[in-house]
């Protein structure tokens, strides 16, 4: 069951006329029926795993605040235990590529297995993680209603892509009073609306451009196109996605964490990483950076360095150590492949050389007196950022780094009608396409204003708001890339 | 409360305002399936709708040559039976099973006529082709009923397709024309009954042949059998007289199917085998055929309804009509007559074209035909 798909959505549906229909204090207890049996339509017996780990966090849970003495020691194999679950079915035959050829002298090999993943192993598991930790530093209290812990873990709009959650927003929210509002549900079936729009009418029809230009050998500007799009089909689908999971938890009065902030205007790769997939940066910051900062032995680390006559220098260490295990686990978490080592270490490096040369950019910039405040600027920056993020993008999506240096070095600048006829998509399609991502770019602008679209919306007449609801509703039923000749792709970062 | 009941409105209007449009937008993204000005599978099947109810004493089903070798309106000239052809290009066996229960919501024919022509088809077919048979039914229990038959294998998305077209055809959005949208606006009414009216003409060079016995095996397909079976006996249940009639067809009939097809009626009873391939109706192979094989045009269609009409006639009584229905079918009587004018000038200049041709052909090659008669004298007389 896709989420982009009709069965979703009469999903949905179901469970919001019984969500409606029982009495509020027991509401949570239909989105947990509805997210194990979500859960079940997706992974099938996969589901007895997320029931199992989701035992294991909750004893953990009751048992750390319990033992003051020994819970670094729980929190730490507790962390790793779930961690194994998550090395063992996505990680093994990753890990036993490396491992294998250095065991090789004493004749030992691991033996691997393509395991069925379950479903958002890669979301739950580090929920799971930022849980325990949480109950830990005395943040929350652990959850004494195991059902609810499991419905905080597998709640079927958040399981398949994220966001990442923290326990203690989602627990006020699940044991709320959630009460019938019809205006609320209006903008959530707006939002819904809007998420299947971005997915279907703009990523899915870029897919079918990028998808022909990625497996063929053509050259010319058509490839440097493809790559553009393919930044613009992963985050339309990604986001798309958080769109729709996001109007699907406000049926149920349930606020998911913010995901984007119109990343394209960001002005450094610091910046995109504050507003793309936001809530994975939070928890790496608060589940990596932070740790690995206070751990000893960057404690040590920074001890040493900060004696050094170049302050810079040990500045730089300073942020470099810690954010090294930051981006490696960012790479890491998006594949079991170094392809997505690469592409974590591709920002590391962009960024550490932006942190380290910063000095001789202020000079430059000191010495050709420019006005940093200026807007030309700062569309200077949004452009050379965006750039920057199309290649960390190649990256992602080539099958291989050599495939993404070889596609690099087919970019050109020539372009012909006969390599447009190629490309996957028609005339008209190209029209749509260019129509719609300007769409976009005027709601993403209106957005970085501060101009909330829907509440905009939600506030006109019925004689202005029923033309926009049936645009919407036909763009995607007429322009949507879906039914028989293409599926509706599935969501990209569902495959994680 | 208020405003929760100006809330309840408001949302209902607003869905009854999509509904609205998407049955506009199914209107438009629907295909065409080749329908001429007033006839084609849209009209044959919305056209069965608009007929009165319980008016019509036979019913044609069948394939592409039923619904090209009938034409009701004129067995209604010629005898007073009223009759619908509720044919579809290609359509399956299966699909009588269906047809007839929908049909019958609507009308209780005495006899039915159908094409045997189906059964010799295999199980899997073009999905253009069950669509022109599910498409512009009724979206009813009975339509609903037929797409989730496990012999069709529909996911979930293909199903809900046939209620709401728009979700199959929305990629014809680049392909749209403005008689797309005029369709909306079209009277879908079929004055032929149902009929297609052929107006090609084109020789058919292999007829002499095709009844001959072959050396081969024919058996009855088992979904044939099953489905047949459950049409048979839904029929018997209404009382409704089943005539099985042969069409010829040098393309996929022959003479092992038709000694096949005898065999497997002769389990039932009360089916009747009408048996067309005899030709005592005075089929022109020349000039009767669209297609050479197996497509009647109007004047094989005129032959073949006024031979079916005889048999008919004096095999069945039918009940005396109503004022109001004689006076229905007579109006629709004119205006068959009417836009049959243009039809039969299509097939007048078609006519001549390919007698005009075949003349040509016989002058070509007669020379050469007296040539070859010579030279084999000659030899002859040498010998």
């Amino acid at each position: 069951m896709n989420y982009a798909s009709i069965q979703f959505l009469l999903f949905v549906l179901a469970t919001f006329v019984v969500y409606y229909l029982v009495p509020s204090k027991v509401r949570w207890s239909i989105l947990l029926i509805s997210s194990v049996i979500f859960y079940y339509l997706f992974s099938k017996m996969l589901i007895i795993y997320l029931i199992l780990v989701t035992l294991f966090v909750y004893i953990i849970s009751r048992i750390i605040t319990k033992y003051e003495k020994q819970k670094k020691k729980i929190l730490t194999i507790s962390i790793l235990i779930i961690v194994l679950g998550l090395l063992i079915f996505k990680y093994n035959i990753f890990l036993a590529s490396i491992i294998n050829p250095l065991i090789k002298i004493f004749k030992i090999e691991i033996k691997t297995h393509r395991f069925i993943l379950p479903i958002g192993i890669s979301y739950f598991t580090l929920d799971m993680i930022s849980y325990i930790r949480d109950v830990y530093y005395k943040k929350i209290e652990p959850e004494k209603n195991y059902f609810k812990l499991l419905l905080f873990f597998s709640f079927f709009p958040k399981i398949v892509e994220g966001p990442f959650c923290k326990y203690k927003d989602m627990s006020e929210q699940f044991n709320a009073q959630n009460k019938f509002d019809y205006e609320r549900n209006r903008k959530a079936l707006l939002l819904i609306g809007l998420g299947f729009f971005k997915k279907l009418v703009i990523a899915d029809r870029c897919a079918l451009m990028v998808d022909t230009i990625f497996d063929s050998n053509l050259k010319g500007l058509i490839v440097l196109i493809a790559i553009l799009l393919y930044t613009i089909q992963i985050y339309c689908d990604f986001s798309g996605c958080i769109d729709i999971i996001g109007g699907v938890a406000e049926l149920f009065n349930i606020k998911l964490p913010k995901n984007f902030n119109q990343p394209f205007f960001s002005k450094s790769i610091q910046e995109f990483w504050q507003r793309w997939h936001i809530t994975l940066g939070t928890w790496l910051k608060e589940n990596i950076f932070y740790p690995v900062s206070l751990s000893k032995i960057n404690i040590k680390l920074n001890s040493k360095v900060r004696k050094w006559k170049n302050k810079h220098l040990s500045k730089f260490i300073i942020i470099a150590f810690p954010l090294l295990f930051v981006w490696l686990v960012n790479g890491l978490w998006h594949g079991a492949s170094w392809k997505y080592i690469f592409y974590g270490m591709y920002y590391y490096v962009i960024m550490m050389i932006g942190v380290f040369a910063k000095p001789l950019f202020d000079k430059i910039i000191k010495l050709l007196k420019i006005d940093v405040k200026s807007k030309l600027f700062q569309l200077f920056q949004m452009i050379r950022t965006f750039i920057i993020v199309n290649f960390g993008m190649l990256f992602f999506r080539a099958s291989s780094i050599k495939k993404a240096f070889e596609m690099i070095s087919r970019i050109g600048l020539n372009i012909s009608a006969k390599i447009i006829h190629k490309s996957g998509l028609t005339k008209e399609n190209y029209i749509v396409l260019f129509i719609t991502i300007l769409l976009l770019l005027i709601y993403e602008i209106l957005e970085e204003k501060g101009i909330n679209i829907r509440e905009k919306i939600e506030e006109k007449s019925l004689l202005i708001r029923w033309p926009i609801y049936l645009f919407i509703i036909f763009s995607i039923l007429i322009f949507g890339i879906y039914g028989p000749g293409f599926d509706s792709k599935n969501f990209i970062y569902g495959g994680f | 409360m208020k405003k929760g009941l100006k809330n309840a409105i408001s949302f209902v209007s607003f869905i009854c305002l999509l509904l609205i449009l998407l049955k506009i937008s199914d209107g438009i993204f629907m295909p065409s399936y080749q329908e001429s000005k007033k006839a084609g599978v849209r009209y044959t099947i919305k056209g069965f709708y608009k007929i009165p109810k319980n008016s019509i004493d036979v019913l044609f089903l069948g394939d592409s040559s039923m619904f090209n070798g009938v034409s009701p309106m004129e067995l209604y000239e010629q005898t007073g039976i009223t009759s619908y052809n509720f044919s579809t290009p290609s359509a399956r066996a299966y699909m009588y099973y269906y047809w007839i229960q929908e049909i019958e919501k609507y009308q209780q024919p005495k006899v039915i006529v159908i094409d045997p022509l189906t059964f010799y088809y295999s199980q899997k077919e073009k999905e253009t082709h069950t669509r022109k048979a599910i498409d512009f039914l009724k979206n009813d229990e009975i339509k609903i009923k037929m797409i989730n038959d496990d012999i069709y294998e529909y996911d979930f998305e293909t199903k809900l397709s046939f209620i709401i077209p728009t979700l199959r055809f929305h990629a014809r959005w680049e392909e749209l024309k403005l008689s797309d949208i005029k369709k909306i606006f079209k009277n879908y009414t079929s004055y032929t009954l149902g009929y297609n009216v052929g107006t090609a003409v084109k020789k058919n060079n292999n007829y002499e042949h095709y009844m001959d016995p072959k050396d081969k095996k024919v058996v009855m397909k088992d979904y044939v059998k099953e489905y047949f079976d459950k049409f048979y006996h839904y029929c018997h249940e209404k009382s409704i007289n089943i005539v099985v009639l042969g069409i010829p067809d040098e393309n996929v009939w022959g003479y092992n199917e038709n000694e096949a097809l005898k065999e497997f009626l002769s389990g039932y009873d009360n089916v009747y085998y009408l048996d067309a391939n005899n030709n005592e109706y005075n089929l022109d192979w020349d000039y009767d055929f669209t297609d050479g094989k197996s497509h009647y045009n109007l004047s094989g269609a005129s032959k073949m309804t006024k031979y079916v009409g005889e048999y008919l006639t004096s095999h069945y009584t039918f009940e005396k009509k109503s004022n109001k229905i004689t006076k229905f079918y007579d109006s629709y009587l004119k205006k068959y007559k009417k836009i049959m004018v243009d039809y039969e000038k299509k097939y007048q200049d078609n006519l001549l074209k390919a007698q005009k041709k075949e003349q040509k052909r016989i002058i070509k090659e007669e020379p050469k035909k007296e040539e070859k008669e010579t030279a084999k004298e000659i030899h002859k007389n040498k010998k």
